[in-house]
């Protein structure tokens, strides 16, 4: 293997990248975490873009198991959990959501009482077309030996047997009459789809009046097909029918579709889901935000409830790091990082770690010595009103010690007349009091910044833990930033021979143009998705805000400000712009948490912080700690305006426009000085 | 030599020289744009026209919503003073449903005089497309000329915002169940590849992929369409040099013939992805209408009014150009 190829080219694991790729990139690691996708009940996969949702999803999918097959190397699913059959439907890619360009001409009443049927009939035989692929698909490939393995039995006589029952069903009211054996009932399953094609695409004048007057109920017809191939042991009565359903939160999004129409497409699928029949279990993909948005059944009173419904697996949550922990993202990423290198470097000992290649990064104390050159003094800013000493003693820390210096600027600046009194009492004795642990370790990053700032040096970041910090718990951006620090490399060793077969110990300047370079590239892309230009210059906005207030807060008070929170109650009150934060977490560029509050009103409060793999670009640090801003919901909404960052403007309502962040009594130590003009 | 693959095309002016005495019906979309009226204007100056249908499309309301209107009210006088009606003006909106697109142009094709020139120049191509296939289709029609009249400048700022989801553009969508495997993709290079790795990586990474880039691009339009190629390449490893096929930007017929050429003449089943230039998009767009081919897209939800200014001129002549579909009844383009 070429060693100037860079290993993390292919950012994403599908099947398309042929089975002997696929089988050694794919990283197990999220099955065990995921069981329940594998197990019999509706299952809703959250996750942002590039949390593994599809990766998982594919593991349903028969080509997926047919290259492990193909490999010969075992499927990552085990026993009593892979005993499954999946099918499914991509709603934006199969022609579904054309239903309502056309008007069915034939029909008299209102189009929108006929079109949700339609749009089931539609999935209906979508479905069954694709779960009696699969069952071929299992059982011609590699001479039916995963069919064998699931109990499959496909011989001539009893499919067409199956076939015939399956057609006589009521379910189809009457669509399969005369049908004989399979390749007649999927010819008559193909034209009912095709028919449908040439109608929406006006290639045909009507839909036939033989589909019209054989409209199916969602989700019948699929369970029925389950059932009857179990009957006639086609399919064992122990192997489950999963099927997936794919794009379904751009139901809610699309433009083109009739207004009212996603969402009543949506209460379609939750019907399905909703008659909880165990015949056949659902499999949802959904961003955070797309699943809850209709929860109502087609036309029924009821609405879908979670753990009697269906259950959620949230990915974001199992992958981000926890407050209290670092989570299962790390080991995940060591995996993933190892199957990557494993054909590049077949002499080197695997599992390699992140940490091989990466190292652990610089020490703050060596970041700031970096930023400062030959000029360290220049990181420290003076006040006319402090002491000779004191400015003499910062001068000399500076020389020695930049960041402890940075920290002993602060210190003095912040609240409390012990914290003051440092200035006439200057002790020589370590550790200074601004190297207490907890109050430094909040503070070292910000700290950083500015030291960079105030040297007009960009930010360094490298190494094994402002990786993994930065990728967010998002395996694409993880995967992103890889592909990026390599590129580097391979740019640094242009015209150098590298030595063949040997693992690189990337240094930390270059991880860090790498790293820079990933973050502008995420930040870019944040236009191409859905609504991008817009939340770019919403995040270019706060961002900016991000970097300036946390630059310009020299006593270090507010650590916490590279992100906000928010009440709750309000957010509920303010549906434009809950929505448009909702979209920009939808869209992964943004994090939300739940917020434990220290205000004394102890509201339930949310916060919200930027997508970490962008804090290089907008500078700012990427740890959350101490307290995010305080805002109120018109502050948030004047952000929004201010970047002119939606469709029409959110206009700001003058009863209860603020003109000031309601944090403002955490500014107190810096009082704005009022021209009298 | 030519044999059947002679497709006039070149200047409105020269082919207007080389086809005399014919009234024609021309469908145009009124646009923020200089160049929406270029066609009218040489069309009536060269006295051919028979009548008129304009198009207006009203995108969703934006930042741009303001100075959109205040231009296209400009544009409107423009057209009245070239003698245009506001009865000929039809308003549409960019997320319609497309029926009513389908009833307006087949309405047109029945007041037409047989002669069609279609300007795509200001088109979005969420109608230009649609439009396109049902010229074609029509048995009505026993001349038809695209035109596409190039401009001055592209604005430097963002040409289009807030693309859409991948979708199929209306009346493109797929037809054949189950679908053949997609043996190419074939994909115009533009200035923005709006989700375009997204749709090669999930549903047809393992087609062939070839870009059309458009050649010579002329700065600075060169720097856009190799960062369009970047991004692809980012997502979607270019395994080859061949993948990238340089095309004229103006040149239909060759682009066509190219794409025949990648399709083996349409025994490898093919889906397109149109960014870039019009012409390259119209040859893709001619020959899935042709072979029932989907073709995808990010409609943006909304278009920069300074996407273009003015109207590019060679010795004093405007840069319009047309493609000659359909003349005497015959088709030019076909598999």
């Amino acid at each position: 293997m070429d060693i100037r190829i860079n290993p993390f080219h292919e950012l994403y694991v599908t099947e398309t990248i042929g089975p002997d790729r696929f089988v050694k990139l794919f990283s197990p690691f999220l099955v065990e975490q995921t069981l329940a996708l594998f197990q019999p009940g509706n299952v809703i996969l959250k996750g942002v873009q590039g949390s593994g949702k599809s990766m998982l999803l594919g593991l349903l999918k028969p080509e997926i198991r047919i290259a492990y097959a193909k490999a010969n190397e075992d499927f990552p699913i085990k026993g009593e959990f892979s005993k499954f059959i999946g099918a499914g439907i991509n709603l934006t890619m199969c022609g579904i959501l054309d239903f309502g360009q056309r008007p069915i001409i034939t029909e008299k009443t209102d189009e929108k009482e006929h079109l949700p049927i339609y749009f089931g009939d539609f999935f209906n035989y979508w479905i069954v077309a694709d779960i009696i692929n699969s069952i071929e698909k299992l059982s011609n490939e590699l001479d039916g030996k995963i069919a064998r393995e699931l109990g499959i039995i496909t011989d001539k006589t009893r499919f067409n047997e199956a076939a015939i029952a399956l057609a006589a069903d009521d379910c189809w009211f009457g669509y399969f009459e005369g049908i004989k054996d399979i390749p007649s009932l999927k010819q008559r399953l193909f034209e009912r789809i095709t028919s449908y094609r040439a109608f929406l695409n006006y290639n045909k004048e009507e839909i036939p009046s033989d589909i019209r007057q054989t409209k199916t109920s969602v989700g019948i017809p699929i369970s029925i097909t389950a059932q009857k191939f179990r009957e006639h042991g086609i399919v064992p009565k122990d192997v489950n029918f999963y099927i997936r359903i794919d794009q379904f939160e751009q139901l809610g999004r699309l433009e083109g579709l009739s207004s009212n129409l996603g969402p009543l497409y949506k209460q379609v699928i939750n019907k399905a889901i909703g008659r909880r029949d165990s015949r056949v279990s659902y499999r949802i993909g959904s961003r955070r935000y797309g699943w809850r948005d209709e929860l109502r059944i087609y036309s029924t009173d009821s609405s879908l409830e979670e753990s009697r419904d269906y259950k959620i697996i949230d990915l974001d949550e199992l992958l981000r790091r926890q407050e209290s922990s670092r989570g299962i993202f790390p080991a995940f990423a060591d995996d993933v990082f190892s199957r990557r290198l494993m054909d590049f470097f077949p002499h080197e000992k695997f599992p390699i770690k992140i940490k091989n290649v990466f190292g652990s990064g610089l020490t703050p104390s060596n970041l700031a010595k970096k930023y400062a050159g030959t000029s360290p003094r220049r990181i420290i800013q003076i006040e006319s009103s402090w002491p000779k000493p004191w400015v003499d003693f910062l001068n000399n820390l500076a020389d020695n010690d930049p960041f402890c210096a940075r920290l002993a600027e602060a210190w003095p600046r912040q609240l409390g007349k012990e914290k003051k009194e440092v200035i006439f009492k200057i002790t020589q004795d370590r550790p200074f009091p601004w190297e207490k642990q907890y109050w430094k370790k909040e503070r070292t990053y910000q700290a950083l910044m500015q030291i960079a700032g105030r040297c007009g040096e960009r930010m360094l970041w490298s190494g094994v833990d402002d990786i993994i910090s930065l990728s967010g718990g998002n395996i694409l951006a993880f995967i992103s930033i890889c592909q990026h620090i390599w590129d580097a490399w391979l740019r640094d060793m242009r015209g150098i021979e590298i030595q063949n077969y040997k693992m690189p110990e990337i240094n930390p300047v270059t991880q860090a143009v790498g790293i820079y370079e990933a973050s502008a590239h995420w930040y870019e892309k944040i236009a191409i998705e859905a609504g991008g230009n817009e939340r770019k210059r919403f995040f270019e906005y706060i961002g900016t805000m991000f970097h300036k207030r946390m630059y310009e807060d020299s006593a270090m008070s507010n650590p916490g400000h590279n992100g906000f929170s928010l009440k709750e109650s309000e957010l509920s009150s303010d549906n434009e712009v809950r929505r448009f934060l909702d979209d920009a977490v939808d869209f992964g560029d943004l994090h939300d948490a739940p917020h434990t509050t220290k205000t004394k009103d102890k509201a339930k409060r949310k916060k919200w912080y930027l997508n970490p793999i962008l804090s290089p670009y907008f500078r700012i640090p990427v740890i959350h700690t101490k307290e995010p801003m305080y805002v109120n919901v018109q502050d948030v909404r004047k952000w929004i305006s201010d970047a002119n960052a939606t469709t029409e403007g959110l206009p700001v309502k003058s009863n209860t426009q603020s003109k000031k962040p309601s944090n403002e009594k955490q500014l107190i130590l810096f009082p704005i000085k009022k021209n009298k003009d | 030599m030519l044999g059947n693959h002679f497709r006039p095309w070149g200047q409105l002016a020269w082919i207007f020289n080389k086809i005399q005495n014919k009234k024609w019906s021309l469908l145009g979309c009124l646009s923020t744009e200089e160049r929406c009226l270029a066609s009218f204007h040489l069309i009536k100056a060269y006295d051919h026209l028979g009548n008129l249908f304009f198009l207006q499309i009203n995108d969703p309301p934006s930042k741009f919503t303001k100075i959109t209107s205040e231009i296209l009210e400009k544009r409107r006088r423009d057209f009245i003073s070239l003698g245009g009606k506001t009865s000929e003006i039809e308003e549409h909106e960019l997320f319609e449903n497309y029926n009513k697109l389908v009833d307006s142009i087949e309405q047109f094709i029945k007041k037409s005089t047989g002669n069609i020139i279609m300007d795509i120049s200001s088109f979005p191509k969420r109608f230009f497309f649609p439009i396109v296939r049902l010229l074609m289709r029509s048995s009505e029609i026993e001349n038809l000329i695209i035109t596409y009249t190039v401009p001055e400048k592209y604005s430097q700022n963002d040409l289009a915002e807030d693309p859409q989801t991948w979708l199929p553009l209306p009346l493109f969508g797929p037809q054949k169940f189950p679908e053949p495997e997609v043996k190419v993709a074939l994909v115009g290079v533009g200035f923005i590849a709006f989700g375009l790795p997204e749709l090669l990586r999930n549903e047809y990474s393992k087609a062939s992929v070839k870009l059309f880039f458009p050649f010579p691009p002329g700065p600075p339009t060169y720097q856009r369409t190799w960062e369009f190629v970047r991004q692809i390449e980012k997502y979607f490893p270019l395994q080859s040099s061949n993948q990238i096929i340089r095309v004229g930007a103006l040149d239909v017929s060759t682009t066509f013939s190219h794409i025949c050429n990648e399709t083996s003449d349409g025994t490898k089943n093919a889906i397109f992805a149109p960014y870039g230039p019009k012409p390259i998009s119209l040859a893709m767009c001619v020959y899935a209408s042709l072979t029932n081919s989907p073709v995808y897209y990010t409609q943006p939800k909304t278009y920069n009014p300074d996407y273009c200014t003015g109207i590019k001129y060679i010795n004093g002549i405007p840069e319009i150009y047309g493609y000659s579909l359909r003349l005497g009844g015959r088709n030019f383009y076909f598999i």
